[in-house]
């Protein structure tokens, strides 16, 4: 363990469970707290100029809504992961994050051990995911196959697919490495590939809108 | 429009009287002196010295006969051998035969054929080489008429040609094209009020149709040199045309003054339905009596009622009503003149009759009062045709509310009953947990361990109820996913493994979101069973289709035995039936199996 442990920025708003979460860090041997903020203003000044390996951060704040922040950061500190502080882990807002940037979510309700985990393995390569937000992302990525998008279904590899597949069937990594024969680490990453391609293909598909409407027409090269 | 409607009647009547006597010009003579032999039923009668115009229907009312004229007469002064002579009589009928001294000018119809087709109605004239006269002449006349046919011989004019005809020209104009501009007229009107009648069926246009009709036809027949059919017949049938005519001119009058006294209406009635025996009387004996009784009845009929009305006036006069009265005054005028021209006064034959003309007028009057009744109802039927857009719309706008009140409430409903769906899951869950936890605390013995997993297990709850919330209906692969996601750190926390087999399942066609809720408590009450009960070491779930089958096991390898006396297996046993599922509770030996076979139509 000679790698300096990774910085861990907090945005929460709620005092309790800002402290719960901040023990929660400084309890894990490899994990640092750089800041904590109650509020998106001070936070986004905070990123400016610093930098941090990961943020976590709540979505309703009392001067803004998080994903501002995440879209900004997911832009301008790519290497920053963001986690999102969730009650229910609800899928809609899951993905709505993971379009915006995020890397994942973390139960409000973890224990706090579990919060350093997912965490850590964050930063190892992996990302959170429940069934239903793969359901619902092969249900997004199946659908669409739009005149002239890039195409969704080559976010996916096949094995991609399947193992996003099992997930929605309510496999855990551990028997989906078993059936696949892969490592778990391998089918953990997975899935953070996958949210990092759905983010990039929400920022091409906008692209792709934009130039759809003419905006972009007076960027391209020779205009 | 009724100042002109008057100008029009003060014109037309000019017109009407402007025929006067004309004296023979310079140079023809006038031959209205002849002795008459005429023989009348085949009784010659005796010769006697008359003045023409011979009008045969007044000295033979009622017979038919024939007669022979003879008519002396000096060399006219203007006569000049090399110039063409002409004869010109208003009016001979109805066969005849012109010779001048022996020598045949002209005949037309057959003298002994009584009634025949050939009726003689318009004015002729004879040209004649001027050598055949003499300085004593002699034009004998054979003549044949008709009874009731208007026969007779009009004064007779005679001279160089060109002195002649211009007086030949003007009764042909008064006597002919008149009656046809007329006949035009009233052909045109029923035209008129017939294309009316096609477009809004009222009785109005109808009858001024079939009147006009009728009118231009009898005013026809005063030109007519033949008949279509024998005189008879013909006779017959212009004299029920004419009663036709007067009932529709009766029902006119009733659609401009209002509906006519009973016993006004049931006279006229009476009388029109006794025209059509008259009709037939004339037609098959010949015997006019009855016909003549009958107009004499309905002229005087006729002029008891257009005097009423025009009295009538007095109390209410509209336009329409002054200038209807106003034509019928005219026409009863010009019929008691027709009459008594055409039936009583010899000296009158050949005159014109003036009713044509007063049938121009009338025919412009119900013209007038037709197309204003249309314009009336063609505005009543555009206001009509307004309202009804509106309350058309009125309606569409009644019925857009009423379904947006309905949908309202529908949605109200729907809302309602999500809201008592969720207020008794949270009653049976995390309300139940809650207060659990609250005991727990409040009785200060149990440890904190114990209230965090109470707590724990409320939240978790409340995740499956909002995991439920959005679970795509009849997908169970996604509900026991989900099911297991939520359920994972209790699981692992029990000490237990998950032994997960589940197949890819096909659609549950009765996954409604009710019956999507009580399988997810099914289940969960199933599994929290084995946590809390078992005292197993692993929760195998299984799910696969069968035929047309979804087969669900919970199964532990626990103590078995205990899920009888859980609470939760009358719950269970609910949901069950509710979602018409077939529940198996078994010893698995070791543990439990909790087996459900969800059903799917064939």
């Amino acid at each position: 363990m000679t790698d300096p442990p990774w910085s861990v920025v907090l945005l929460e708003d709620d005092r309790d469970t800002r402290r719960f979460f901040e023990s929660c860090v400084r309890s894990h041997a490899r994990l640092t707290l750089s800041a904590s903020f109650a509020a998106l203003t001070p936070a986004r000044a905070w990123f400016e100029n610093n930098t941090a390996d990961v943020l976590l951060t709540d979505l309703a704040l009392p001067d803004g809504h998080g994903l501002t922040l995440i879209r900004d950061l997911a832009q301008r500190q790519p290497a920053c992961d963001i986690l999102v502080v969730s009650v229910f882990g609800d899928e809609d807002t899951v993905i709505a994050c993971v379009e915006a940037g995020a890397v994942g979510y973390i139960h409000k309700d973890s224990t706090p051990a579990d919060v350093a985990q997912v965490i850590v393995d964050v930063r190892q390569g992996a990302s959170p995911i429940s069934p239903m937000i793969a359901r619902k992302l092969l249900e997004r990525l199946r659908r669409k196959p739009v005149a002239r998008t890039p195409a969704p279904t080559g976010l996916l590899s096949p094995r991609e697919s399947e193992v996003l597949e099992l997930i929605a069937r309510g496999y855990g990594y551990a028997e989906i490495a078993r059936l696949q024969g892969v490592t778990m680490h391998t089918v953990q990453s997975h899935i953070k590939n996958l949210y990092g391609k759905l983010a990039v293909h929400s920022r091409s598909e906008a692209v792709f809108e934009a130039t759809r409407m003419g905006l972009l027409d007076s960027m391209k090269p020779g205009n | 429009m009724p100042a002109r409607g008057f100008a029009l009647y003060g014109v037309l009547c000019l017109a009407a009287c402007s025929e006067a006597a004309q004296a023979a010009p310079e140079g023809t003579i006038e031959l209205d002196r002849a002795t008459f032999e005429a023989t009348v039923n085949d009784w010659p009668q005796p010769a006697r010295e008359i003045h023409l115009p011979l009008h045969w229907d007044v000295v033979y009312r009622g017979r038919s006969g024939t007669a022979r004229l003879t008519i002396p007469f000096p060399r006219p002064s203007a006569n000049t051998v090399d110039e063409p002579h002409m004869l010109f009589i208003a009016r001979i009928a109805n066969a005849y035969s012109v010779e001048l001294n022996g020598t045949v000018l002209a005949t037309a119809g057959n003298l002994r054929a009584h009634g025949e087709a050939w009726s003689a109605k318009q004015p002729i004239t004879i040209s004649f080489p001027a050598d055949l006269l003499h300085d004593q002449n002699e034009l004998t006349i054979l003549l044949r008429g008709d009874a009731g046919r208007r026969a007779g011989v009009a004064p007779i004019m005679l001279g160089p040609s060109r002195l002649v005809e211009p007086h030949y020209t003007s009764a042909y104009a008064f006597r002919v094209l008149v009656p046809w501009v007329a006949t035009t007229f009233s052909a045109l009107v029923s035209a008129f009020c017939g294309l009316l009648w096609l477009q809004q069926r009222e009785k109005l246009y109808a009858w001024a149709c079939i009147g006009e009709a009728v009118w231009a036809l009898v005013v026809l027949d005063i030109t007519m040199e033949w008949t279509p059919l024998r005189w008879h017949v013909w006779g017959a049938l212009l004299f029920a045309l004419r009663a036709v005519w007067v009932w529709a001119l009766y029902v006119i009058i009733e659609q401009v003054f209002g509906t006519r006294p009973a016993r006004e209406r049931a006279a006229v009635q009476g009388l029109l339905w006794a025209a059509p025996f008259c009709a037939l009387v004339l037609a098959f004996t010949g015997s006019s009596i009855p016909a003549r009784l009958l107009r004499a009845l309905l002229s005087v009929l006729s002029a008891t009622i257009s005097l009423r009305l025009t009295f009538g006036l007095r109390k209410q006069a509209t336009t329409e009503r002054v200038l209807l009265a106003l034509g019928l005054m005219a026409l009863l005028v010009a019929g008691v003149h027709d009459a008594i021209a055409s039936q009583f006064v010899s000296s009158a034959f050949g005159e014109l009759a003036w009713a044509k003309y007063v049938g121009m007028l009338l025919g412009l009057t119900i013209m007038w009062v037709v197309s204003k009744r249309f314009r009336l109802a063609r505005a009543e039927a555009l206001q009509l045709q307004e309202s009804l857009a509106q309350r058309v719309q009125q309606k569409e706008r009644e019925l857009r509310e009423s379904f947006e009140r309905v949908s309202q409430l529908e949605r109200a409903r729907a809302v309602t009953a999500e809201r008592e769906r969720i207020l008794r899951d949270m009653h049976d869950g995390v309300g139940a947990n809650l207060a659990t936890a609250m005991r727990q605390l409040e009785g200060g013995t149990a440890p904190a361990a114990e209230v965090a997993a109470t707590l724990r297990e409320s939240l978790d709850h409340l995740k499956l109820s909002i995991d439920a919330m959005n679970l795509p209906s009849g997908d169970v692969n996604a509900l026991l996913a989900s099911l297991r996601y939520r359920l994972e750190r209790r699981i692992a926390q029990a000490g237990l493994t998950v032994d997960w087999q589940v197949d890819e399942l096909p659609h549950w066609e009765r996954g409604t979101d009710q019956a999507m809720r009580h399988l997810q408590f099914l289940l969960l009450e199933a599994i929290s069973n084995a946590l809390q009960h078992a005292q197993a070491s692993t929760l195998t779930l299984s799910a696969r289709s069968e035929g047309p089958k979804i087969e669900i096991s919970v199964r532990d390898d626990g103590c078995g035995g205990c899920v009888d006396a859980s609470t939760g297996l009358q719950s269970m046993r609910e949901r069950a039936q509710a979602i018409g599922a077939q529940l198996t509770v078994e010893d698995a030996n070791p543990g439990t199996r909790v087996s459900l076979t969800l059903p799917m139509p064939a």
